[in-house]
């Protein structure tokens, strides 16, 4: 319940949101390369602020997870945008994505130990929840291109592993303590 | 006047048949002969087997794979990032296994259920039972 409250309180402070309504209208595929593009710099800079704040070690394995996959996906929706001559391209979603980031980043620079992980996992949960339905609702029906629309479907098995995986380090570092060192089974 | 030109014909022609034949014929053997040769030092026993698994979309296909002692377990990253197939204490551990790479387990000998995860992604899950 503790953790639904302070989700959606993180929601209503940073108006971060990807959400379908935010869209007046379907994204072309220059703007979805471009969101992508966008959201990923997102999380790959809060994990790289976690990695140098953090001493809790699920949280670091799990921003380092998120630099080492966002860079991937990254290099990935690069490689295909370059391989369909599509340039990426802003919008007002992507322009909203990394003012709201610029907000976060800020406040996870004057957070220290326990208050900064807390925050960190917590806007991550959240992101990841948005991130992966933006890409379900918004991003993948919009996509004209097959080769684009198919490299989202596979992109959002792995968004929706972190969301999974945030959701267990939000639960370790409320109990205080790893849950991600137990036995996998 | 021939009386039978044709059947001394087709006669000639099948000789020839045969002669073009008879290296290919040659051929065949020698390479089968020479591949059974080569294969026979390395073959694996006769029960060992080769079960594939594929790494997709943060899942191992299959998840549960059943095989015996000695048999090789063969995992392919087709993902978009790296993975791992890694045991708890006793068992096995891949490290990283690129995207487009191949890594093998030959079966350890102690039979039972080795679940196993990606230390990356710890929400993939998957089992392989030696028996």
């Amino acid at each position: 319940m503790k953790i639904q409250v302070i989700a959606a309180a993180i929601v209503l402070v940073t108006g971060l949101s990807l959400a379908p309504r935010s869209y007046a209208q379907a994204p072309t595929d220059p703007q979805i390369v471009g969101i992508v593009l966008a959201a990923d710099d997102i999380d790959i800079n809060y994990g790289k602020i976690a990695l140098s704040k953090s001493k809790n070690k699920d949280v670091r394995a799990f921003a380092q997870q998120m630099v080492t996959d966002h860079s991937a996906v990254q290099k990935s929706v690069r490689d295909l945008a370059a391989k369909l001559g599509v340039t990426p391209q802003d919008s007002d979603t992507s322009k909203s994505l990394n003012s709201k980031a610029e907000e976060i980043t800020t406040k996870l620079n004057t957070l220290k130990g326990k208050a900064f992980d807390k925050f960190y996992i917590d806007n991550e949960v959240v992101y990841h929840k948005q991130v992966t339905d933006a890409v379900a609702a918004v991003l993948i029906p919009s996509a004209q291109n097959a080769e684009l629309k198919s490299a989202l479907e596979g992109a959002q098995p792995l968004f929706l592993g972190h969301l999974e995986h945030s959701q267990k380090v939000q639960a370790s570092v409320e109990k205080g303590k790893s849950a991600m060192t137990a036995k996998a089974y | 006047m021939n009386m039978y030109p044709h059947n001394e014909s087709t006669g000639v022609r099948g000789l020839q048949r045969y002669a073009l034949l008879l290296p290919v014929l040659l051929l065949t053997i020698a390479l089968l002969a020479d591949q059974s040769r080569l294969a026979a030092p390395d073959a694996p026993p006769a029960s060992a087997a080769v079960q594939t698994i594929e790494i997709k979309q943060l899942k191992f296909l299959p998840p549960v794979v059943t095989v015996h002692p000695g048999d090789k377990v063969q995992w392919t990253n087709n993902d978009i990032v790296p993975h791992t197939a890694t045991t708890g204490d006793k068992g096995f551990d891949s490290g990283s296994i690129g995207v487009g790479e191949t890594w093998t387990l030959t079966a350890p000998a102690k039979k039972g259920d080795y679940f196993y995860t990606c230390t990356f992604h710890p929400n993939m899950k998957a089992k392989v039972v030696v028996q």
